[in-house]
């Protein structure tokens, strides 16, 4: 497979088949979340319809952490086999997962003044969100800080190996300490804690949100392959 | 003893180095010359492991450089252009921990005759921030006279110092290669000295084609 | 080949012994930085000794990790710039080695100090003497953590020029942990017995080393480029 994306052109071609048929399942998607979120679900018997929230908030989240271990396997690959595609991932990702993180936290917190009475608490879940966020920044500044790009990604890698060690961490803090947080509704297939007429607005979200995120992150390469392109052509003109 | 052979480097999206080759003999001296920018420091960093070429293999007395390991500071000293003092440490104390560092014992009359060569006994005491930059150089060039190993990289060893020590510098030089030593060193100021081979780097100009836009490799 | 490199990380210790204790000018600053740090927290609290005194492990731990981070860039910055570092490299000690040979003598300049400013401080705030011995304890134990992610940060922040902010940002993340368990009486869980402080920071730095060891290394080698 990756003989085939070895060059950027053929991966070119690839993703611009790719985006439109990712951009028409997100809208999907969308759409018939709306659907269900807005009108077919009911309303929690505890916290009313701020669980509405709920269908942004999880999906967020659950992006942010996974962005951030595509990342760490990104640049895994960049160090290991010096692969420019892969450093051209985590940089197009960064930001993107700072998003999603920032919209967690955001989301977090409206969800949070109603059912807990507070914007913000500094419990185990909510602040490692939090941690993750400034390890995104730092790595959004770090492979932006040197004049050579490649210098920029390379030392990105390798702080995003060291970050790695936050994922667990916030994966399994609410399992660890008793904190304000619900435990994780869906962590076996089999038997999910949450009814599914909540699962399937909340699965129809998740997925327009990954939907979301690929043909963003398949924008953001193309764009980053032709700045790069036009660096080389600038190059060789001077 | 050195053997540079098919050497491929890119560095900052230009190719530096494309199939180069280079085969250095007992009592040989080499010289490497270019223009800014050409590559002599890169192929001495490469020589000296590092920086790793992207193909390629160097070899010395038929080990390569990862090979060599710990054994490297025996097989041969390098000067690189910096100067590597420690500015708050005295000429004394910056040989001293050179000789540490570098597994080497040599006793008090052949410190004494090595200073003395470059006449830095005067100054053996002071502090190397007090230095002037020529004086700087010498205290580093020193370190050749302690050294044992046979094979010397200097990077560029005439910068900044007098007509007087270049002719030290180029005694010393002559009477290693006699003792079967061999020298690969870089230059912009001429010396007249019987050298085996000069070698003219130059730098690579690809020709632009469109073929350049379609690698990864060039997009580092 | 064990033996070997025992032998070249004392060689390198010793060496970087004498470049770190010729200069005291870092060991003055750190000091002096110790106390007008206190000082300014005293001024900005008020000089009332009933809030003083509770506040006095955080304001510690806050000076001790910006105290590190300003200070460790003083270990490998030097070396960077007059070629030492890569000089150690041609002569054949592998990078771990002399990551590490910096962290252990950044460790040994700092911890010598802090035994001595931390009772002496404490006097200042009016601290329990079994305080001051558990504040002690719990700081040499997480001090060699914090001291190989702040070697880390320097070494990050060796090339960068536009700005010195970075250092902190990169590298605060990481410290959050060994703050926590460090100084915390109930953060997240409620008595923290003092055995299990000890443990916990144990294993952080246990996970620490090997990490900072590798990403070390890395850094070093990238640093030729």
């Amino acid at each position: 497979m990756f003989t085939k994306l070895a060059n950027p052109s053929t991966f070119q071609k690839i993703s611009d088949f790719i985006f439109p048929k990712c951009f028409g399942l997100f809208i999907v998607f969308l759409i018939s979340g709306f659907y269900y979120v807005f009108f077919s679900s009911p309303p929690d018997y505890l916290q009313g319809e701020t669980v509405r929230i709920m269908y942004i908030h999880v999906p967020c989240a659950w992006l942010s952490l996974g962005i951030y271990s595509m990342m760490a396997g990104c640049s895994f690959f960049s160090i290991v086999f010096k692969h420019t595609l892969a450093d051209i991932i985590s940089r197009a990702c960064a930001p993107l997962g700072a998003c999603f993180t920032l919209a967690t936290l955001i989301t977090g917190s409206i969800w949070g003044k109603p059912t807990w009475g507070t914007w913000w608490v500094w419990d185990a879940r909510l602040t490692s969100e939090l941690v993750l966020f400034f390890i995104y920044i730092g790595h959004i500044f770090i492979s932006n800080a040197y004049e050579d790009k490649r210098k920029g990604d390379r030392y990105a890698a390798i702080l995003t190996l060291l970050g790695i060690v936050n994922l667990p961490i916030i994966k399994w803090s609410v399992d660890w300490w008793n904190t304000l947080h619900q435990p994780a509704s869906i962590s076996k297939l089999s038997s999910p804690s949450i009814d599914p007429s909540m699962m399937i607005p909340l699965f129809l979200m998740v997925f327009s949100f990954l939907f979301f995120f690929i043909s963003l992150v398949l924008l953001r390469i193309k764009g980053e392959v032709i700045s790069r392109k036009l660096e080389i052509l600038e190059q060789h003109r001077a | 003893m050195l053997e540079v052979s098919s050497i491929y480097l890119y560095r900052n999206r230009k190719q530096v180095f494309k199939n180069f080759n280079l085969n250095l003999k007992n009592s040989e001296i080499i010289l490497l010359e270019g223009e800014n920018g050409a590559g002599k420091t890169s192929l001495l960093n490469m020589i000296s492991g590092l920086i790793n070429p992207d193909k390629g293999f160097i070899k010395i007395y038929k080990k390569s450089i990862v090979e060599l390991g710990n054994q490297k500071k025996k097989i041969f000293t390098y000067i690189p252009d910096k100067n590597c003092l420690k500015e708050n440490l005295s000429v004394n104390e910056n040989l001293k921990s050179w000789l540490n560092l570098s597994n080497l014992k040599v006793n008090d009359n052949k410190y004494q005759k090595a200073l003395n060569t470059f006449s830095l006994n005067s100054i053996q005491e002071s502090l190397v921030k007090s230095l002037s930059q020529g004086q700087k150089k010498k205290v580093a060039l020193t370190k050749l006279l302690l050294s044992k190993s046979k094979l010397w990289l200097l990077d560029e060893p005439l910068n900044g110092i007098d007509t007087k020590t270049i002719t030290i510098l180029k005694k010393i030089m002559i009477q290693h290669v006699r003792k079967n030593g061999s020298i690969l060193f870089s230059s912009h100021v001429k010396l007249d000295l019987k050298l085996t081979k000069r070698i003219i780097l130059k730098k690579i100009v690809n020709k632009f084609n469109i073929d350049l836009l379609d690698q990864w490799e060039n997009f580092q | 080949m064990g033996k070997l490199s025992m032998k070249n990380f004392k060689t390198l210790l010793y060496r970087e012994f004498i470049i770190s204790f010729k200069n005291t000018k870092s060991l003055y600053s750190y000091c002096t930085f110790f106390f007008t740090s206190i000082l300014l927290f005293v001024f900005a609290t008020g000089p009332d000794i009933s809030i003083l005194s509770p506040i006095y492990k955080p304001i510690l731990w806050m000076i001790t990790i910006f105290a590190l981070i300003l200070i460790s860039e003083s270990f490998v910055f030097e070396d960077f710039f007059d070629g030492s570092l890569s000089e150690l490299q041609f002569l054949g000690y592998s990078e771990e080695i002399i990551f590490l040979s910096k962290s252990a003598v950044m460790f040994i300049s700092l911890i010598i100090p802090n035994i001595i400013l931390i009772p002496v401080s404490s006097i200042l705030f009016k601290v329990n003497f079994l305080d001051v011995i558990e504040i002690i304890t719990l700081f040499s134990i997480s001090l060699p953590t914090i001291t190989l992610i702040s070697i880390l940060s320097a070494l990050f922040s060796l090339q960068v020029k536009r700005n010195k902010f970075i250092q902190f940002i990169l590298i605060m993340p990481f410290f959050i942990p060994i703050i926590i368990i460090a100084t915390s009486e109930n953060f997240f869980v409620t008595n923290l017995g003092n055995e299990f402080k000890i443990f916990v920071l144990i294993g952080l730095f246990l996970i620490t080393l090997p990490l900072s060891i590798l990403i070390g290394k890395l850094i070093i080698k990238e640093l030729n480029y």
